[in-house]
This record gives structure tokens, sequence and C-alpha cells, in this order.
């Protein structure tokens, strides 16, 4: 049997959290807004209408090229992509093709694997579509709000071994992109959107003849799953001589299975030219590094530095890191009480973190003389108790933490009074 | 004179004089278009709001450099709320929801538009005879064609139908129907009107512009159009000058005028020769100095501007589907057809296939773009005929796949480098008006209009008006 | 190599009926000629250019403009088809 390797690659699209959407001025937000009143004659296509670029939406591309360590394009265009749909106002999108903004980049797992970034580009969305029944007729509703939203795509290398892999590559992604308050990265509102292009060959220095290209991936757990059942699917297909067909196939989440999709289109002949509405953009070495001043500290910086500095484990840090209330709760009470402690304490859910940090001396051990004590004076209470009603154990642990003046841990102190009493009935 | 006889300069005087209304004014050009228009078929819808306007217009007291002058506008520019077309039936009862650039600073300059003007269906062609409304007829001779694709607009001045007219130009489409017409007909260079609003035919080329009785109105017009639009990333920051007010030189003392030869070929008619040559007699009596030179054979100008212009145009026109707008892609007609055909063909084969033409086609672009920034290192201008011959007959343009860019190959070479150029009248043929053109390089609009206004002023050709009599 | 004029008039979606189709392809053959002689040239070392605007670097600020924003019934208002502010297109068979 040959060994067949998976040579996986990931495509990301991400929203852009602007303001404005990316070649006009209309509101870029269009969750939950009334259908077709975030647009105008630039986004709705109509005829004369054109195209000019946000420059935030460009600056924060740099920059998220930047954070995965990508060559920034001295001098790129926006170019034109041609396809008939009805989400497609202009019948072509405004994406990049020869000189995106950014290429060959990485970004590296826990295991140290670098996972090689092809490029990160700059693109417009497309409309919502929304199937429906209308007097028993099915038909698609389109709504324009989407259209023309600031969108990056990222695509990796087909580098990417496993679901696993995919997975990890993902989160680090998204915390990146979180980090860089770029994009909410939030699936169910589609504002990161994921697909992945699978396939085997049993060279590992050459790719596979085919490739299939799974879409509507609605979380990093349906990546993995569904890569995981494209590896089997394929390998069991190539085990028999069957070339698995080049396609795109959707994900199915009940059932845990891809599915054949009807291909949309011929979608090889985009007709990709640079588009004569807008002017090349040029940026110079001082504009990229004035942007790359401009980057937070980054996830895995941060964490090896809480690694480095404060002691802490690799995968409590990364939990500190990833939420940042939690990061900042850590960095406000670092210097009160020990990092590794309050760390734990954090991850462990034990601090309000809403509330500020209240620090109390650390539980004295329950003096079992103290215990014997209260039980000898309170001896109604014991009766009590050993008549069945457990109950009054909560006034015999107000009495421990009486006698010893709250310093001991209540749920110790009953732990030991319930000892006692146990073995005292007798 | 009636009042639609007057040039824009003589409008103006009119109305600050007092010496008429802009209604009066509205209506002579109304009853104009009234009696005359059913032969020549310039307009394709009327703005039924253009005396109500005037009215406006004669009680305003604030100064507009334009307040109540009537024009026409090529129905490829989109007029809010009145109906827009492009001479196509897909965009037959297209009703825009915006205003175009053009048209809204002409609207803030106090000008009434009175209709919108037929022309080659999106604007493919140099005929009019393409319009899926029928074609327009030449007012010097209703059996011939006006050009195009401005023809509406440059036949509604040479009849007297308006002031003046807006244009569009992706090669030769302002300047070629002025020339057939007897106009003047001005192309700014490329990137100094905005093409906010302008249904795009070839994005890299496109250029609106200003048809008018004399080079003094187009250099007014093209003031109040031009400059910088935040909605059109190509439009330059230059400042815009007073090209009108600057037009004061009469004597061209120091300009140096190159005359391609290429552009006086064996293949142009021995009468147009020789207005040519007495043009530029003319021209070197006012004091400039002239010179034949050689550029690049023009043959070379036709393949890449048919080939870039098609791609662009097949691009342009894949936002017609039917579904916001306009009639589903099988109201298309042959023209239309049979240039996305070839421009579609071009972008499939540019990364794979034999062709590669559009790359080619783009290098070559920058020859000519070189040729000319070496031609203008040693002259401000150049000259030739506008067009190679004076207007063809009805039907001219038929079974003729590529009659629009053979017809332009005298201007093509100028349109892909994005110059500035205009067509005055210099003479008539068999009864049909002749064209010079005079071309400068990119953002010399002054000198352009300068040489333009002083050659005219020395000669008479543009005073003369067709025969309007076709009963 | 002849060109399949259906097949492109296809790609772009303009229906060609077969006589018209016979026409166009002789134009395209035509036209292909002319652009031919454009391989004359040496264009080795030779840049495109796509634009002529000579501008670089055109942006606009991140910021909404009201002004351009159409309201629904404006931006439906030329549709053949529409209901409850949406556009409507025949059933898409299946979601990308």
């Amino acid at each position: 049997m040959t060994k067949l390797f998976s040579t996986i690659g990931l495509e990301i699209h991400v929203e852009l959290k602007t303001k404005s959407k990316m070649f006009c001025g209309c509101p870029a937000d269009h969750f939950q807004v009334k259908p077709n009143t975030h647009t105008c004659p630039v986004c709705l296509g109509l005829p004369g209408a054109l195209p000019v670029p946000n420059k935030t939406a460009i600056d924060w591309t740099i920059m998220i090229g930047l954070a995965l360590d990508c060559q920034i394009n001295h001098e790129s265009t926006f170019d034109r992509k041609h396809y008939f749909y009805p989400d497609l106002p202009k019948g072509f999108q405004i994406s990049q093709y020869d000189d995106p903004f950014c290429q060959q980049g990485y970004l590296t797992l826990d295991s140290g694997k670098k996972i090689l970034i092809n490029r990160v580009h700059l693109e417009e969305d497309t409309a919502k579509l929304i199937h429906k029944k209308i007097n028993n007729k099915d038909v698609t509703l389109v709504d324009f709000n989407r259209s023309g939203v600031a969108l990056v795509e990222i695509v990796t290398e087909p580098v990417v071994t496993s679901g696993n892999e995919a997975k990890e590559f993902l989160k680090k992604l998204r915390d990146i992109l979180r980090r860089l308050q770029v994009s909410d990265c939030d699936m169910e509102k589609g504002s990161m959107r994921l697909e992945a292009n699978i396939s085997l060959t049993a060279d590992a220095k050459h790719l596979a003849e085919y490739k299939v290209e799974v879409k509507n991936l609605n979380s990093f757990r349906f990546v993995d799953q569904a890569i995981n059942y494209e590896i089997e699917r394929q390998t069991s297909l190539l085990e028999q001589g069957i070339t698995p067909t080049q396609e795109t196939r959707g994900y199915d989440d009940l059932k845990k299975q891809t599915f054949s999709q009807r291909i949309k289109e011929a979608a090889g002949d985009y007709r990709y030219f640079p588009e004569p509405d807008i002017p090349p953009i040029v940026l110079s070495k001082e504009y990229v590094e004035n942007l790359r001043k401009q980057l937070p500290k980054l996830p895995e910086t941060e964490t090896a530095e809480l690694v480095q500095r404060f002691h802490l484990n690799n995968s409590t840090a990364q939990l500190l890191v990833k939420d940042a209330v939690k990061l900042s709760y850590f960095k406000k009470y670092l210097t009160e009480i020990e990092p590794v402690k309050l760390a734990n304490l954090i991850i462990n859910k034990k601090i309000d973190l809403t509330k500020p940090l209240l620090l109390k001396t650390a539980a004295q051990a329950v003096d079992l003389k103290i215990i014997e004590k209260v039980i000898r004076e309170n001896a109604d209470a014991v009766a009590k108790y050993k008549a069945g009603k457990t109950s009054v154990v909560g006034f015999l642990v107000g009495q421990v933490m009486k006698q010893t003046h709250g310093k001991v841990d209540p749920k110790q102190a009953q732990q030991e009074l319930l000892k006692h009493l146990r073995g005292v009935s007798s | 004179m009636k009042l639609n006889q007057l040039n824009l300069q003589e409008a103006l005087d009119g109305l600050k004089n007092q010496l008429f209304s802009s209604k009066e004014l509205i209506q002579a050009c109304l009853d104009q278009i009234k009696t005359k228009d059913k032969y020549l078929h310039a307009f394709l819808t009327l703005n039924s709001q253009a005396l109500k306007e005037a009215e406006a217009a004669d009680q305003d007291k604030i100064a507009k450099p334009l307040k109540g002058i009537p024009y026409a506008l090529k129905d490829n520019f989109l007029t809010e709320g009145i109906r827009t077309t492009a001479s196509a039936k897909v965009l037959d009862e297209f009703i825009p929801p915006y205003e175009s650039t053009v048209s809204a600073r002409l609207k803030a300059a106090g000008a009434i538009c009175l209709g919108k003007t037929n022309m080659d269906a999106w604007a493919h062609g140099s005929s009019t005879e393409t319009s899926d409304y029928g074609p327009t007829h030449n007012p010097w001779n209703l059996n011939y064609l006006p050009g195009g694709s401005s023809g509406g607009s440059a036949a509604a001045v040479s009849a007297d139908m308006c002031t003046f007219a807006i244009g569009s130009e992706t090669a030769g489409s302002v300047r070629q129907p002025s020339a057939w017409c007897g106009v003047t007909g001005f192309k700014p260079s490329y990137g100094r009107v905005s093409r906010y609003g302008l249904i795009a035919m070839a994005s890299s080329t496109d250029s609106p512009g200003p048809i008018c009785k004399t080079v003094s109105d187009a250099a007014l017009i093209t003031q109040v159009i031009a400059g910088q639009d935040p909605y059109d990333a190509t439009t330059s920051a230059l400042p815009v000058a007073n090209y009108s007010q600057n037009l004061n030189k009469t004597s061209l003392a120091g300009l140096k005028i190159a005359i391609p030869q290429e552009y006086l070929s064996k293949d142009l008619a021995p009468q147009v020769r020789q207005l040519i040559q007495k043009a530029i007699e003319q021209l070197a009596k006012l004091g400039a100095k002239l010179k034949p030179v050689t550029l690049l054979d023009p043959q070379y100008s036709i393949g890449v501007y048919t080939l870039v212009q098609r791609s662009e145009v097949s691009s342009n026109l894949a936002r017609f589907d039917g579904v916001r707008y306009g009639q589903d892609r099988s109201a298309f007609s042959h023209e239309a057809k049979n240039r996305c055909l070839l421009g579609t063909y071009a972008l499939s084969s540019r990364y794979h296939g034999e062709g590669e033409y559009y790359n080619q086609a783009q290098k070559v672009r920058t020859l000519i773009i070189q040729d000319f920034a070496k031609l203008f290192k040693s002259f401000n201008l150049y000259l030739g005929p506008t067009s190679p011959g004076p207007a063809l007959k009805l039907g001219a343009s038929q079974n003729n796949p590529m009659f629009g860019e053979m017809e332009d190959r005298l201007v093509e070479a100028a349109a892909i480098s994005g110059l500035t150029g205009i067509s005055v009248p210099c003479g008539f043929t068999n009864g049909l008006p002749i064209g010079l053109q005079l071309t400068g390089p990119q953002f010399s609009e002054q000198i352009v209009l300068n040489a333009a206004h002083a050659y005219q002023k020395s000669t008479a050709y543009h005073l003369l008006k067709p025969n309007l009599n076709y009963d | 190599m002849t060109v399949d004029v259906q097949y492109l008039a296809k790609i772009i979606q303009m229906p060609v009926k077969p006589a018209e189709a016979k026409q166009l392809q002789a134009g395209f053959a035509k036209t292909i000629e002319t652009v031919k002689l454009l391989n004359q040239l040496d264009t080795t070392n030779i840049s495109p250019n796509f634009q002529v605007s000579g501008l670089t670097n055109i942006f606009r600020e991140d910021k909404i403009d009201k002004k351009r924003v159409l309201t629904q019934t404006q931006a439906l208002t030329n549709a053949k088809h529409t209901y409850q502010g949406y556009f409507v297109v025949p059933a898409i068979l299946h979601e990308t």
C-alpha cells in the first residue's frame, strides 16, 4: 500500500470592521439591517458608478500581512475577476490577482511547524442570497447591504496535513486578527469564512492532479471533521485506483460527511485584468514600517513573554492572551500576588473579573482541637445532627469560623466536622 | 437671428443684458426641436421640466456661469429621474436614481438640460447608426450620417436645437461627429473631467467633452465641468485654469505644430488634403511654425485601441444582467455582441491560449505614449484631419465589423495616450463639412484651445450653418 | 486556430443565434488580423501601460458618505421583480 500524503490548503475570508465599505462610503455593517438600505450606485453596480478604495482597509490588510510575516509588495493593483452570479452586481469582483498587497508569510504552530501563507489580499464582498418560497415558487432573494464590504482573503500553501493542524492554525489566526482589532472573526455572523482544499498524493514532492474544495464550513470543529472525512474518503478511492473528482463539496454537520455540490459554472476563466478605474498603490518602505510600528503585541510574542517573565506554563499563558479581559486583569494584579497563582485563579474562574481583587491571607489549616472543642461545646446541635437533622452542620461550621476568627476555609471546616461527627456517632 | 441660433457667449451676453429671458431662449430651442428633430432624430428623451427650470433661472438672483443656458446631453450620462438609455434597448426603461458629475456641475452652474441625445448604442461606433432607436441624420444632408458616437449631440448643435451639447469620447466620439456636422468638438485630457455617472465604455480612455458652436464656448464649458472628483479615482488634482479668460492670444508666434505624415496618407480624399494644407498655411500666417514629422504607423494604434477598448467594454457590460435594472442580456444588439466577443477572447487568452494579445497591446500602448512624449519635446501640438473624409452615407457602417475603429484611426493614438485635442471646421467638400484636429499633450488644454481659437477667429467656416429646409 | 464564437457568447451570457454567429465569426477573424499586426513590434523590456491617469495612491477615508446612500425604494426602483425590500431572481439551486 503506497503511503499517501495529505496536502491541504486553507482559504480564509475575513470581513474587516471598517466603518464604510471597500469602494464606497456606504455603512459597512449589515447584520440585522433592513435589506437594500445600505447601498449606493457603486455597491449596487449601477451604470456609471466608479470605485474609490478605502485607505483604512488597505492599511489593515498590510498589518495583517505584517503580523503573518509576509512580504509587502512595493506596488500593488486591484484586478477585476469576472463571473456571473446574482450576488455580484458588476459581473466582476474587484479583487487582487497579479500584485496582491502581501505574499509569502507564515504562521508557526506550537509544534514549531510553519504554515506557509501564499498571500493576503483585499477584495470586496458579494451580496447576500436568501432562498425562499413565494407563492409556492422557489426563488432567491438578493440583499446588497453586504455587497462591497471590505474582505481580506488569506490563502495558505497546501502544507496543512490534518484536521488538527487546520484547527490550531485557524485558532491562532483568529487570535491574531482579533488582537489587531480588524475583524470580529465571528463565524456565526459570517465575518470569518473558511474553505479547505484537500488532496492526497503518493509523492510528497508533487501535488496531486486533482483538488477537492470544501465549502460551507461554519466552525473550526467542522473544518477538522470535514478534513478528516475527506482524507478517509479520498484514501478509500485512491486505494481502489480511482482519482477523486475535482469538485466543490459542502459539509453536512449532522451526517458528519462532505457531499458533492453542483458546480456553479466553469470557475476557471475569470478573465483577470488590472482594474482601470483604480490607480496602482505604491507603498514606500517608510509607509510600511510606520504600519509595522502600529502593530499591537501579537499573541505569540505576548505568550512567550508571559512564559519567560512570570514562569507561566505555555497553555496557561495562551489562555490568558486569548482573552483581553483575562489578560488585562492579570497584568493589573501580578505585582500583588504570585503570578502563577494569579494566573491559575483567573483561568480556573476562581475570581470575579468584574470586581477588584480582594486579597485574603491564605486560609489556615483547620485545627482539629478547635473542631473537638466546638463539638464538645455544642452537644445539643450534635444530638440534633445524630437524630437526622443534618442541616445543623451549617451552624457548627459557623461556630468553627467564630472560634478561628474566619481564618479557616469553611469548606475544610465542614469536612473535618463531618468526619468527626460521623466518627463519633457510635 | 433667432435665439436658438446664438452661440454660448452671445446667449450669456443677451441674458445678462436682459435682451431676452431664459424662458424665451429655451422655448426657441424647443420650437426648433419640434420642427426639425422629426427629420434629424437627434433627441431620444426631452426634459419635461425644461421650461419650468428656465422660469426659475429667470428668477434666480445668484450669479452662475451658465445660468439659463439650454444644452443637450448625450444619453450615456446619467440624469436623476430622467430616462437614460445609452441608446440601448437593454436600458429602455432605466430611470437613474443619481446624477452624473458632469450634468450635476452644469446644473450647479445654472445650465438647463433640454434632453438626452441619440448615440451609437453603448457608444460603440462612429456613425450613430448602431443606435437601437434608429440613426440620427446629418443636418447638412439627411442621407448622410452625423458621425458618432455623439452624433445626436453634434447634430443638435449643428441644427441650432440647443446652445451647446455634451458628448463623450473614447476615441473620436466627440471630435469626429463634430467634424462631420461642422461644429467644434473638444476632448479634454483623460482624467481632466469626471467619468462618474458616465456609462463606461473603455474605462481607460473615456473622456467627457463639450460640442459647441465656437472654441470660446468649448473653453467655458470645459472650465465648468473639469476638475478632480472624489467619486472618480482617475481624475487629476491639477487645478482647472480659467480657459476662456486666457483665450486672448490671436497670434500664434512661437507655437510649434507638427504635421504627422501618417495622418495625410494616400487614402485621404484629395479635397481633404487640400483643406488641411490650407489650414496649415493659415496657421503659419498666424505665426505658428509647422513641420512634417513621422509617427508610429496608425495601424498599430488601431490594433491597440481595438483590443484594449473591446476588452474593457466586455467587462463594463457585465453588470447589465437585468436583476437590478434593465432588460436581460438577450436584449443586447449586434455591435455590442461583436465587441464583447473580441474583448472576452482577449481577456480569456491573457494567461493561456495562443494570444497574449492583451499584454502585447498594452505594451505597444507604451510605445505609442513614448512616441508622443518624444514628439512633444520638440512641438507644442500636432495637427491633421479629424476624420479621413467627410460624412458617409447612411448604411456605411453596416456589415463592417471594424467600422468604428477604422473611422477613428486618426485619433486613436491620442485617445489611448490620454491626450487632449479639438476639432474645428476647416472647410467643405461636396457640401459636407471637414474638421481640422489640433492635439496636444495630456493637460495642455489651454494650448490646444488657444491655437484653435486663433485659427477659428481668422476663418469663417464655423459660422456657416446647414440649410434646414427638409420639407 | 478558429475561435468558437458560440463558446465565447456563452461565457459572457450574450446568446447568439446560428445565423448571427456566422456573421460574428467572420467579423471576429477580420478583427484578429488587425490585432495580430501588433506582434510585428518588438516590445522586449517594455512594461505595459494599463492606465494613463498617471496617478497612484488615490484613496478615500474610512467615513460614511450619507449623500450617496440610496433609500430602499431608490435602490429597487428599476428592478422588475422585488419582494419585501429584496431583489428577486429565479432560485439558485445550491448555496455557495
